[in-house]
């Protein structure tokens, strides 16, 4: 580790939404590219839902906007979508309904169903993991990621196949590594 | 038998009494002050407080050796998180899910756990969403 590093910096590029670009925008091509042969009603990928319009829920829906998906985020409360960009909500980048990501009938009205993409990002636990385990079971989204801040709930639904992202121990490690390193 | 119960509102509290009466053995678990220390008033120390959702609660009320696991709070995702705790982390033998909202059954019961539907609490909403409409008419009425 470089001795002139910003402590923290590391932490900064984590957030950065162009390295999120990178890293989603050609898997998302790629599937795009490698569509299944049966009829779709528009041109273009087809949409990303987020559950959850917090700090993060609004991040990731920018930058994921940004690769060209329509996103379309869920909140309980209108005020959550003040976080997000006016310019992406005019150009229907980002389409913001109001809604309960713990009701199938509530992901629906997102489209969850057609969806390529859910990512559950509320503010709680219980919620994240119901809606993903609905738009999983129910709603056969094919990807669905899960953030879930109790590693204990971590552990229990990587082994019941949601893919689930903890911020703690995440978080815990930058930290670790600018107060060590 | 033990039964381990979350939510001491109406329905855990009612199945609790239901249970004592018949001499099992019980716990309930939640997370509201006021509520522990009425359910300890009238049926003993058999209260844990604290969050059903959180494994450590679960463990302390003794999860692991629960024949029946019963959840019973107003929230389904609550209730989801802990019946999936109780049987894949603590291996309750049986988990049983009160379901608010009548479209999650088919949910609850594809992941493994067995429900029984609020319909007091579909009735009331039902109810209260008309009652709702009603004094909305009355103030246009105006």
């Amino acid at each position: 580790m470089s001795g002139n590093r910003i402590p923290g910096a590391e932490l900064q590029s984590l957030t950065q939404p162009r390295t999120l670009r990178r890293q989603l925008g050609p898997d998302l091509q790629n599937r795009r590219d490698s569509k299944p042969s049966y009829p779709t009603a528009g041109a273009g990928p087809r949409p990303v839902v987020v559950v959850g319009c917090g700090r993060t829920g609004a991040a990731i829906a920018t930058a994921m906007s940004e690769t060209g998906s329509t996103v379309k985020i869920l909140d309980v409360s209108v005020a959550a979508f003040d976080l997000l960009h006016t310019g992406l909500i005019e150009d229907g980048q980002i389409v913001p309904i109001i809604g309960d990501g713990t009701l199938e009938s509530d992901l629906r009205k997102a489209s969850a169903q057609d969806a390529d993409i859910l990512i559950a990002v509320s503010g709680k636990d219980a919620a994240n993991a119901m809606s993903a385990q609905i738009a999983h079971h129910i709603l056969g989204v094919p990807r669905v990621i899960c953030r879930l801040s109790d590693p204990v709930l971590e552990e229990m639904y990587k082994g019941l196949d949601l893919t689930t992202v903890s911020p703690t121990g995440l978080v815990s490690d930058l930290i670790l590594s600018a107060a060590i390193g | 038998m033990y039964f381990l119960i979350v939510g001491a509102g109406r329905v855990g509290t009612a199945i609790a009494r239901m249970l004592l009466d018949s001499d099992h053995e019980i716990a309930i678990i939640d997370s509201d002050e006021a509520r522990c220390r009425a359910i300890e008033e009238e049926l003993g120390g058999v209260v844990v407080p604290g969050e059903g959702t959180e494994a450590a609660i679960l463990g302390r009320a003794g999860a692991n050796r629960a024949d029946v696991f019963i959840a019973t709070t107003r929230r389904d995702d609550d209730n989801l998180v802990a019946c999936q705790l109780a049987k894949h982390r603590f291996g309750a033998a049986r988990v049983v899910a009160l379901v608010n909202v009548p479209e999650h059954v088919e949910l609850f019961n594809r992941l493994g756990i067995d429900v029984s539907v609020n319909t007091t609490a579909i009735l009331v909403d039902s109810i209260q969403e008309d009652l709702a409409s009603l004094m909305i008419e009355e103030v246009k009425g105006f």
